[in-house]
C-alpha cells in the first residue's frame, strides 16, 4: 500500500515546500528510531500549524491513514517507526517556547528540545526538573508522550507531574485544549494526562504548557562506595529514614563497577562491590551543612569510599563514571538488549540477584544500574548475535520481565510498550484492563489511525 | 420511559441477596446520615449500601447496570459541590467502612481502602518517619477515597503537589461491574494508558475506587512558620513571587485578603492595621538548616517588599496559633452570612492580585460582599460570595457567573481542588469546549454506557 495520487495531491496542497517529504531518499531517515527498527514511511510532514496539524487528522481519518507522531525519535522501543507504512507527522517545526517567569510556566510546541527548554527556563531563574538521559536530544513532545522520567523523578516527580495543560488534535481533527496555565486544575476529566504516555496512539500534540519551579540555587554530589550491594542499598534506605530527599540517587552494581574498570583507572578501591551517587539541591546557606550530615549517614551505613562535591565544578567528575556506563558495556558483548524495569523500592535487593540469576543461567553478562530510589532499573543483557547468542539474551530478558512481575514491579518505568514490549504487555496487564484501555482508544481514533501497531 | 428503576422491596431484594443484607441499609436514620454534604443541598437515597470488599462493590454496580438504578459513591460527605449526593435516588455506596491500611516503609508506600481518613494516614506515615503531603482544610474528616474522586489540594500544595501526584495506582470497579488495576505499586511506570490519573478527579463517575496505592516520601525533619502582613495584596503576592524567584519554594504560601484579615485582626499582637493590609502565612521545612536558611531568605524578601510585620512561631504551639487564625476565616465568614457560596477558582500567578482588586466592583454591582483568601503560590483564590438574606440570590448566581467569566477571561479555571460535581455542572460549558466536553462525554460512556454510577454530576445535567 501506499498513498493514491490525490491522497498525495491533497498533502502537497497542505504542506508546501519542505514541510512535505515524498522520494523515498528523503523520507526514509523518518523510519527508524532508537531501536533500530525500520519502516519505509510513506510520506513526511512537517506541520508548523495548529490549522495544518487539524487538517492532517481531519483527511488522514476520512481516509484511514496511519499516522506516525515523531520528534528526534530517541525512543528505544519503537513507538516511532512507521511499522506497516503511513505518513509519519514530524513535531520538529512545531517549536515554539515562551517561558512565563511570573506564571511560572513554559508553553512549548512539542519540537522544542528538551534541554533547551530546561536551559530557556534557568534562564529566568526557573526549574524544569525533569531529565531524561536522552534530555539533550529528545523533544519535550516526545517526552509528553512517553511520559519520560530520568534521575531528579525521585525528588520532583515524572513529566507528568509537570504537564498542566495541552492543545492536541484527535482523529477527525476536533482539537481539544485540556488544563492551561494555572497550577490547579479539577474541573472536568482529566485529559492531558490521559494523553501524557499514551505514546501517539490517541491524538496529536500541538502544544503542552508545563509547570515551572523556582530554581533550587545549589547543587551537591556524593559518590559513596560500598563493599557490598546489601550495605549500598541499607545505606539509601538510612537516607530516606533521615528525613532527606536527594535530587538523585543513582545505583551500580558490581558488574557494572567491573565493567568500567575495562574502560581505565576507577576512582573507588577495587574491594568496592556497589556504588551510589546522590545529589541535593537546595538553599546555598543549608546545603553544605546538608551534605555534611548526607556523608555521615553513608559513613555509619558502611560506605568504604566517599568524595563528596559542592557545586557544578567539583560535581561533574563524580558523575563521569555514571556516563560511562554505556560506552564501556559494549566492551563486554557487541550487541544490547535493554530494559527499564521498576520495582517497589524494598524489593530492589531481590531484583538485583534474581537479574544476576538469569544472567547466569543465560551464560551472559547483564549489567544492572540506575535510579535505585524510584526502584527504576536499567538492565542492560550483553550478547553477542554474531556468536548465536540472541536466543540466551531473549530468554534473558524475558525471566528478567517475569522476575520484576512477580516482585509487583513494571515491565517499563521509563521507555514505554511501543512495538519491542507489546507481545509482553499481556504479562502485565490483565484482560478487563486491556479491554478498557481498547474502548478508551476506541473512542478517540475509531479508525486506528494513530501510530497502529503500538503500545494498546 | 424513566431513566432509573426505582428500588421496589423485589430489588432491594436482589441487592441484599447481591452484597450481603448486613451491608444493606434502610432505615430511615441511616438515609438522612447519607443525605448531606457538605453544601446547603440535600438528597434522599432509597438504601445506603456499606461494602466491606471490592466484591460487594461489584456485585452492586453488576446489578446496578442490569436493572437501571444509580449509584452514588460516598465517604463521608465533606465535598463542596454535591459530589456525593443521590440525586437521582437509589444507592448511596458508602465506601467509609473500607478503611484497611497499610504502610510499607521499605516501599515508601501506602496501601489504603478508600474509606481511610486523611488524617489517619498522614499520622500513620508519620510514625515511619514518612509523609504523605496532601492535606486538604478537611483532612481530620474526609476520606482518601474522596480525596482521590475530587483531586484534593491543600496548603503543602505548592511545594508537594497534589493528590494525583501521590497516586501511584489504584483498584477500582467499573461501572458495569469489571475490577480493573491500574498503575503500580512503584515510583515510575509508563505501561499502558494512565487510567490512574483518569480516574483521579473524575469525581465518582468512571469507577468506585476500591484500593489506592500512595506515595509516601521522607518525612522533612524541620517546619519552620511565619506570619507576614503587607500594606496590600498586591506587595504580598510581590513578595511571594520574589521568594520563589529567589530560588525558594516554601511548603506553605498562604494569603488572606483585607477583608479576610479584618474578620480576624483581634486574634494577632499587631493592633491596628491599615484598610488595605493583607496577610501571607508562609512555612519552610526540610533539614533543620535547610528549613532556617529558607525562611531566612522568606524573611529577608518579604522586609524588601515591604511588610509592616513579621512574626515568627517558635515552636509548634504558635504554629498551630497561626494556622489557627487562618482556619477561623471560614468559621468566621460561615457564621456571618446566611447566604455563603464557596468557589475556589485558579489564576494564573501574575493575575491574582490584579483579580482580587477588581472584586470591589462586582461587589457594588451585584449587591454582595467577597472574601478571598486561599493558596497564593499556586494562584488557588477561594472567593467566599456571602450576602445577607436568600432573598438576593439571583444576584449572587448572576454575579457568580460574572466572575468566573473573569476568572476564565485571565486564563483561570473555575476549580481548583472543589471539582464540579452538581454544584458547578452549569457553569462548566463556560470553561470546556465542545470538543473537550464530547471526548469526555465518550469516555463517560465507553465506560458507563447506561450511566447508572454517580448521575446528575459533571456533564450529566439530566435534571433529577
Amino acid at each position: 500500500m501506499s498513498l493514491s495520487r490525490s491522497q498525495t495531491q491533497t498533502l502537497k496542497s497542505l504542506f508546501p515546500g519542505e514541510e512535505l517529504l515524498l522520494s523515498p531518499e528523503e523520507a526514509a531517515p523518518f523510519g527508524a528510531d532508537a531501536s533500530r527498527a525500520f519502516a519505509q514511511p510513506w510520506a513526511v510532514v512537517r506541520p508548523r500549524s495548529l490549522e495544518q496539524a487539524r487538517e492532517l487528522l481531519a483527511f488522514a481519518h476520512r481516509e484511514r491513514i496511519p499516522l506516525f507522531p515523531r520528534g528526534r525519535a530517541t525512543n528505544v522501543v519503537g513507538d516511532c517507526v512507521p511499522q506497516g507504512g503511513g505518513i509519519v507527522i514530524s513535531t520538529l517545526f512545531l517549536d515554539s517556547l515562551a517561558i512565563d517567569p511570573e506564571d511560572f510556566v513554559a508553553v512549548a510546541g512539542p519540537g522544542v528540545v528538551t534541554a533547551d527548554l530546561a536551559a530557556a527556563a534557568e534562564g529566568r531563574g526557573l526549574f524544569y526538573p525533569p531529565d531524561p538521559a536522552s534530555v539533550r536530544i529528545s523533544t519535550i513532545g516526545g517526552n509528553v508522550a512517553t511520559c519520560a522520567g530520568g534521575m531528579r523523578a525521585l525528588k520532583y516527580g515524572v513529566t507528568r507531574d509537570f504537564v498542566l495543560g495541552l492543545t492536541a488534535v484527535l482523529p477527525g481533527g476536533q482539537v481539544i485544549r485540556c488544563g492551561g496555565r494555572t497550577h490547579k486544575n479539577v474541573a472536568g476529566l482529566d485529559l492531558a494526562r490521559l494523553l501524557v504516555g499514551s505514546e501517539g496512539t490517541l491524538a496529536f500534540i500541538t502544544e503542552i504548557i508545563l509547570k515551572l519551579l523556582p530554581k533550587p540555587a545549589a547543587t551537591a554530589s556524593v559518590l559513596a562506595g560500598f563493599a557490598s550491594e546489601a550495605q549500598a542499598l541499607a545505606a539509601a534506605q538510612a537516607v530516606f529514614r533521615a528525613g532527606m530527599l536527594p535530587a538523585a540517587l543513582e545505583f551500580m552494581g558490581a558488574e557494572v563497577l567491573d565493567c568500567l574498570a575495562l574502560l581505565g583507572p576507577t576512582p573507588w578501591p577495587r574491594e568496592t562491590r556497589a556504588a551510589l551517587l546522590l545529589r541535593l539541591d537546595g538553599s546555598a546557606a543549608a546545603l553544605a551543612a546538608d551534605l555534611d550530615s548526607l556523608a555521615a549517614i553513608l559513613r555509619a551505613a558502611s560506605a568504604t569510599h566517599l568524595e563528596q562535591g559542592l557545586g557544578a565544578d567539583q560535581e561533574e567528575p563524580l558523575w563521569e563514571q555514571r556516563r560511562l556506563i554505556n560506552p564501556a558495556s559494549f566492551r563486554l558483548r557487541p550487541d544490547k538488549l535493554s530494559d527499564d524495569v521498576t520495582v517497589p523500592r524494598g524489593k530492589v535487593a531481590a531484583a538485583v540477584a534474581g537479574i544476576r540469576q538469569a544472567g547466569a543461567a543465560a551464560g551472559l553478562p547483564i549489567l544492572v544500574f540506575g535510579h535505585i530510589g524510584d526502584g527504576n532499573l536499567h538492565v542492560n543483557v550483553m550478547y553477542d548475535a554474531a556468536a548465536g547468542e540472541s536466543e540466551a539474551a531473549q530468554r534473558a530478558k524475558s525471566d528478567t520481565l517475569d522476575l520484576v512481575l512477580s516482585l509487583g514491579g513494571t515491565m517499563s518505568g521509563e521507555h514505554g510498550i511501543g512495538l519491542v514490549k507489546a507481545a509482553y504487555l499481556p504479562r502485565q496487564i490483565g484482560q478487563e484492563e486491556l479491554s478498557l484501555m481498547r474502548r478508551i482508544k476506541d473512542q478517540f481514533d475509531p479508525h486506528h489511525i494513530m501510530n497502529p501497531g503500538k503500545a494498546y | 420511559m424513566p431513566r432509573f428503576s426505582p428500588l421496589t422491596p423485589a430489588l432491594l431484594d436482589e441487592i441484599r441477596a447481591a452484597v450481603g443484607g448486613s451491608a444493606v441499609l434502610t432505615t430511615a436514620a441511616d438515609l438522612d446520615a447519607a443525605s448531606a454534604d457538605a453544601t446547603t443541598e440535600r438528597r434522599r437515597p432509597e438504601a445506603v449500601v456499606r461494602p466491606a470488599s471490592a466484591e460487594q462493590v461489584s456485585a452492586l454496580l453488576r446489578l446496578a447496570n442490569a436493572r437501571r438504578f444509580p449509584v452514588t459513591p460516598r465517604g463521608t460527605g465533606t465535598g463542596l459541590a454535591g459530589g456525593a449526593l443521590a440525586f437521582h435516588g437509589g444507592v448511596v455506596l458508602d465506601l467509609s467502612a473500607m478503611d484497611e491500611l497499610t504502610v510499607e516503609p521499605a516501599n515508601l508506600l501506602a496501601v489504603a481502602g478508600p474509606g481511610v481518613l486523611t488524617h489517619t494516614l498522614r499520622s500513620e506515615a508519620e510514625k515511619h518517619g514518612l509523609f504523605y503531603p496532601p492535606d486538604p482544610a478537611s483532612l481530620k474528616d474526609s476520606t482518601l477515597g474522596g480525596n482521590a474522586a475530587t483531586n484534593a489540594g491543600g496548603p503543602a500544595c505548592v511545594k508537594y503537589g497534589v493528590t494525583k501526584n501521590y497516586v501511584l495506582g489504584l483498584t477500582a470497579v467499573l461501572p458495569t461491574g469489571e475490577i480493573v488495576t491500574c498503575g503500580t505499586r512503584t515510583r515510575k511506570g509508563v505501561v499502558g494508558y494512565d487510567l490512574t490519573q483518569l480516574l483521579v478527579g473524575s469525581e465518582g463517575t468512571l469507577g468506585v475506587i476500591t484500593t489506592l496505592f500512595l506515595k509516601l516520601i521522607p518525612l522533612p525533619r524541620a517546619v519552620r512558620t511565619q506570619v507576614a502582613v503587607f500594606p496590600s495584596l498586591d506587595k504580598a503576592v510581590a513578595g511571594v513571587a520574589a521568594i520563589m524567584a529567589g530560588g525558594c519554594c516554601p511548603s506553605a504560601c498562604e494569603f488572606l485578603d483585607p477583608r479576610c484579615l479584618a474578620l480576624v485582626g483581634d486574634l494577632l499582637p499587631f493592633g491596628d492595621l491599615p484598610r488595605d493590609a493583607s496577610l501571607l502565612l508562609l512555612e519552610t521545612d526540610g533539614s533543620e538548616q535547610a528549613a532556617d536558611a529558607d525562611m531566612a531568605l522568606v524573611s529577608e524578601v518579604c522586609k524588601k517588599s515591604g511588610a509592616l510585620h513579621l512574626l515568627p512561631a517558635t515552636g509548634p504551639a504558635e504554629r498551630e496559633t497561626l494556622w489557627n487564625v487562618r482556619r477561623q476565616v471560614s468559621l468566621r465568614i460561615h457564621d456571618a452570612w446566611p447566604v455563603y457560596v464557596p468557589e475556589d477558582v485558579v489564576l494564573p500567578l501574575a493575575e491574582i492580585a490584579g483579580f482580587v482588586a477588581e472584586l470591589p466592583r462586582y461587589e457594588k454591582k451585584f449587591g454582595f460582599t467577597v472574601y478571598a483568601f486561599g493558596h497564593a503560590g499556586d494562584g488557588n483564590i477561594h472567593l467566599n460570595i456571602t450576602a445577607p438574606d436568600r432573598s438576593t440570590l439571583d444576584r449572587v448566581e448572576a454575579g457568580t457567573i460574572a466572575l468566573l467569566k473573569r476568572v476564565l477571561e485571565l486564563g483561570g479555571t473555575m476549580s481548583g481542588e472543589h471539582g464540579i460535581g452538581f454544584t458547578k455542572q452549569r457553569f462548566l460549558g463556560l470553561e470546556l469546549s465542545p470538543a473537550s466536553r464530547c471526548a469526555q462525554t465518550a469516555i463517560k460512556k465507553a465506560l458507563d454506557p447506561n450511566g447508572i454510577l454517580n448521575p446528575g454530576k459533571l456533564f450529566d445535567e439530566d435534571p433529577a
